[in-house]
């Protein structure tokens, strides 16, 4: 009998939570932050048995101590259930244990073994006494082992970051490739516009720096296109003649749409893409700028997309030129809706609807400039752009580059507190972006129906609200002007996003997103959706992740008439209670290894024209990144009571 | 340049070079298999390891052939307790393979004599593997692939594993024959014998794991007609010489050639008396 404990990222806790997989209630946690016992039945040495054998699994075969050692910690284990094992075996199963998880290569040899450490630390009376007793091969549990890392458990599609590293490590660029295609069809967008959340849950970053995981996306993708040969994509599967008949329609060729048609088009049905601009690509090429992300890039990666077979419809929009109703009829078996969120907040200040010629909102300012309609663009000298997100800095930066002199950014917080991505922050001003942090614009000035400037308050910060960040307070009588001839608002993303279109028995909410369950489905029958059009503005990664498992649900709502919720997503959401990545972890290596450098395009000849502004790796300096990669995957097992057979 | 003390002794580490060859350089031994000095560190055998502290490093044990050097480093190459986990990793190494003379006499000079390995200790400790299930030598230390790769610039060699094997990176060296061109190199390097060349006739066989991996057919000296080398591999010496100077270049042995050059160098070759070896 043991007590329920949990013993978890090092701290002991009598009374633990209940745990739960799914619907499933868990009954015992092993794995690399420790224990955790639930249910007081539970034989712990049949549960290290399990983990053990799941860690001899999963350990890659690379450094000594771990390849044989997880061998033998298993076997060594399996001897003491039977009572075949030696008169020192707990002795030596404490000496294996600790030269894997002090000597080996990676975190995953590293940390597995350290349960068993403290197992034998603090409860080798209850090892030996479940030792002499036997144990009984009762099989009253059902045991489930994972693997991940926290820059895994980070990924929104949860690529497995350490694989692909390790590939670009040994020379294997082509196989780092495909092990990022296995989830994600757009790895040279990605590896360019990524806000990159891995980055931030990097545990090297606890070290020194964290891995540049974004850089080397890219730079494999780089390679594939360069050398289109070894592109070894997985060849679509076998294609069903059922699939083959099954026509399914998508709204909206941005990234999630473009993903879900993807994987869609690899499970073999007919995939056709309904957009309504002339372009592919959503936001990834009405939103984000070519200096960032070449048009070629994503036009190649849209192309490989279509090989598989998918049709793009160019100017063809849900709601205004055809029906819900229309596609069904037509034959279209299910819809997946991924139209993105191309709407814009107005500031509501003075002077906004006055109707000046210079006074834009952000998305429009891009999305013309994007499509090549400069006509539509508003000229001028010297523009303000209003915001202090990534729509604001892409605005400010793209100014400068369709022939503004001067080119300025008004926030009203502080630079530490810009909802933007610091690196292009940075890259901003080096291009010569005059900021005006703790500034609120109070009202657009104009003349002869034309943008003259812009009225501003100077801010003082208050106290942290309900989000965490200061309040901005005016300052009464610190009106100042700013003379523009163009105003840009760009504060968009922080607000609502009413912007659809009627679609007739699919559920939206006040401010304007689709309602979906977890399993992507919309209140109507048949039709799915995910992206910006669900979440409001979002990143490119997440809806990738949603287009992704809407494909996967697609095919079990068409082939099995039910759609469940995954494995991979209760996966998710149980390794999210685990905590994988602990900031507060200390991690006793060697450090002082400095991130791998990214070489730009001198700001000032950059500025001007729309040449990419990051240069890719070389192969050398893509390799050396690699090597800093700690490898910290983590086995977890868990165990569950299996249902009573009736 | 870096000051760090290294088993007591201050030492001045020369630029670029880790802390093993730093070691090595004052005559302090750290037992190694997978580094080799022409290839640098990789890190997977683990025998390298040394404890190591100092201002910018929390005291800890790490492999000590990539470890960099810092200002006030203090490293311990031997103390009791890295010399057992040495020989524990080196017990699981020789209980994961075939013990090959080659990989005894590593493990004796590695300053390890671990005379149980064989024994009842081991036996206890390591037992489903020690029974003898594993035929083949290899310690997956990666050389051959490395020098494959890196220094010949074939990259016949890789990790390879059987299709069940998800997870795993390494369980196995595989060939890719087509890009192999019989230079001998990795049976050169391999630390433990895993890989031989056979010459037999005008015929040359790299044995891998006990299996011929792949034949490639020699070449015969233009002099003295004795097979010597393959064609793949004269074509790879002659790639990366100037093209100026390769229409001048034959088919000629090691032997020959040696001969040829002192010739020209000395005018008489072989010395008078030793002719009749020729
Ligand atoms: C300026 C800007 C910069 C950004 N920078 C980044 C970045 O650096 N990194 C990052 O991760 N994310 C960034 N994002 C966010 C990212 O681009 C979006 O989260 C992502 O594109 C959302 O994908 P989606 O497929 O859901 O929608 P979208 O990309 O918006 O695509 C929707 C598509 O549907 C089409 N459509 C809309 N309505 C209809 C209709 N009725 N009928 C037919 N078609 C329709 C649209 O024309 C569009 O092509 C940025 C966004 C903007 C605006
Ligand atoms: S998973 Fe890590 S610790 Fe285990 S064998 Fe591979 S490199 Fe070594
Ligand atoms: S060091 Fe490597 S495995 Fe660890 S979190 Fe960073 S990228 Fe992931
Ligand atoms: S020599 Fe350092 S790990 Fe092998």
């Amino acid at each position: 009998m043991n007590r329920p404990f949990s013993f978890w990222n090092n701290s002991l806790n009598e009374t633990p939570a209940e745990l739960q997989h799914g619907d499933k209630k868990v009954s015992a946690v092993i794995g690399w932050g420790g224990l955790q016992i639930l249910d007081d039945n539970i034989n712990l040495l049949e549960l290290c048995h399990e983990y053990c054998k799941a860690v001899e699994g999963f350990s890659c075969g690379q450094c000594i101590p771990c390849r044989v050692g997880s061998r033998v910690l298993t076997d060594l284990v399996g001897r003491i259930i039977k009572g075949t094992d030696g008169k020192n075996s707990l002795h030596i199963l404490r000496e294996i244990a600790e030269t894997m998880s002090l000597t080996s290569m990676c975190e995953l040899g590293r940390s597995s073994p350290r349960v068993i450490l403290y197992l034998i630390e603090h409860h080798e009376e209850k090892l030996k006494q479940q030792k002499k007793t036997g144990v009984q091969q009762s099989g009253a549990y059902a045991y489930h082992s994972l693997k991940t890392a926290p820059c895994i458990q980070a990924c929104p599609i949860h690529l497995d970051i350490p694989k692909y590293i390790e590939e670009i490590r040994l020379g294997n660029f082509e196989g780092s490739l495909a092990t990022i295609k296995e989830r994600l069809p757009l790895p040279g967008v990605v590896g360019r516009v990524c806000v990159r959340p891995c980055e931030f849950h990097c545990r090297r970053g606890l070290v020194d720096e964290p891995l540049q995981i974004k850089h080397l996306k890219r730079f494999v993708a780089d390679h594939g296109r360069l050398h289109p040969a070894s592109d070894s994509v997985a060849a679509p599967k076998k294609k069903s003649s059922e699939r083959k008949k099954t026509k399914i329609a998508i709204i909206g060729s941005g990234p999630a749409g473009l993903t879900a048609a993807h994987f869609l088009a690899g499970k073999g049905y007919l995939v056709t893409i309904f957009e309504m601009l002339p372009e592919p690509g959503g936001m990834a090429a009405v939103g984000i700028p070519d200096y960032r992300l070449p048009r070629t890039i994503l036009r190649d990666e849209i192309a490989g997309i279509e090989n598989r077979g998918v049709t793009i419809v160019y100017g063809k929009a849900l709601g205004a030129t055809f029906t819900l109703d229309d596609l069904i009829s037509e034959g279209f078996r299910a819809v997946f809706i991924g139209m993105g969120c191309h709407c814009h907040k107005n500031m509501g200040i003075a002077g906004e609807d006055k109707g000046y010629y210079g006074y834009v909102p952000g998305v429009y300012f891009l999305r013309n400039i994007n499509l090549g309609l400069l006509d539509e663009v508003p000229k001028g000298r010297k523009i303000v752009v209003v915001g202090g997100g990534n729509v604001a800095i892409d605005c400010v930066r793209i100014a400068l580059r369709i022939g503004f002199e001067e080119a300025h950014l008004v926030y009203r917080r502080t630079r530490k507190e810009m909802p933007a991505d610091a690196v292009e922050v940075a890259d901003a001003e080096a291009e010569g972006v005059q900021f005006h942090f703790l500034t609120a614009p109070k009202k657009i000035l104009g003349k002869d129906k034309k943008v003259k400037g812009i009225e501003c308050l100077k801010i003082e910060l208050g106290e942290t609200d309900a989000s965490g960040r200061c309040r901005p307070v005016e300052v009464a009588g610190s009106e100042f002007t700013v003379d523009a001839d163009v105003v840009v608002a760009a504060i968009g993303q922080e607000g609502d996003f009413a912007c659809f279109c009627n679609l007739p028995g699919v559920e939206v909410t006040e401010k304007g997103a689709i309602v979906i369950n977890e399993n992507f489905m919309t209140t109507r029958e048949a039709v799915f959706s995910g992206g910006d059009c669900v979440t409001g503005p979002d990143v490119l990664i997440r809806a990738c992740a949603h287009g992704r498992l809407s494909a996967m649900k697609i095919d079990h709502y068409l082939t099995q008439g039910e759609v469940p919720v995954f494995d991979e997503q209760k996966d998710e959401r149980f390794l999210a209670k685990l905590k994988v990545y602990d900031p507060h972890e200390t991690i006793a290596i060697p450090g002082g290894l400095k991130r791998m450098p990214i070489r730009h395009e001198p700001p000032l000849e950059r500025c001007r024209d729309f040449r990419e502004v990051d240069h890719g790796y070389t192969n050398g300096e893509a390799v050396t990144e690699a090597n800093r990669c700690l490898r910290c995957y983590r086995v977890v097992l868990y165990a569950c009571r299996k249902e009573p057979a009736s | 340049m870096t000051t760090l003390t290294i088993d007591g002794q201050t030492l001045v580490a020369g630029p670029g070079q880790t802390v093993l060859e730093t070691a090595r350089a004052a005559g302090i031994a750290i037992p190694t298999l997978c580094y080799h000095h022409a290839l640098g560190p990789y890190g997977t055998c683990r025998l390298c390891i040394v404890e190591a502290g100092g201002p910018s490093l929390s005291h800890t044990i790490t492999t000590s052939c990539n470890l960099m050097p810092a200002d006030g480093l203090i490293v311990e190459t031997a103390t009791p307790r890295i010399q057992a986990l040495r020989k524990t990793i080196l017990e699981l190494m020789l209980s994961g393979t075939k013990k090959t003379p080659e990989l005894r006499c590593r493990a004796g000079a590695a300053g390890i004599t671990n005379s149980n390995n064989t024994g009842t200790h081991t036996s206890a400790r390591t037992g489903r593997i020690s029974a003898g299930t594993s035929t083949d030598p290899c310690i997956l230390c990666g050389l051959c692939i490395r020098v494959c790769r890196d220094t010949i610039k074939a990259n016949a060699l890789s990790f390879s594993v059987s299709g069940t094997g998800r997870h795993k990176v390494a369980e196995m060296v595989a060939m890719t024959k087509e890009r192999c061109i019989g230079c001998g190199t990795c049976a050169a390097v391999c630390p433990v014998g895993a890989i031989h060349l056979e010459d037999r006739g005008a015929l040359r066989r790299i044995v891998l794991y006990g299996k011929t991996a792949n034949k490639l057919p020699l070449v015969r000296c233009d002099l003295c007609s004795r097979p010597f080398t393959t064609e793949q591999f004269i074509l790879s010496v002659l790639s990366r010489v100037d093209h100026t100077l390769r229409a001048g270049i034959g088919h000629i042995c090691p032997d020959c050639g040696r001969g040829r050059f002192a010739t020209a160098l000395t005018g008489q070759f072989p010395p008078a008396d030793r002719q009749e070896i020729q």
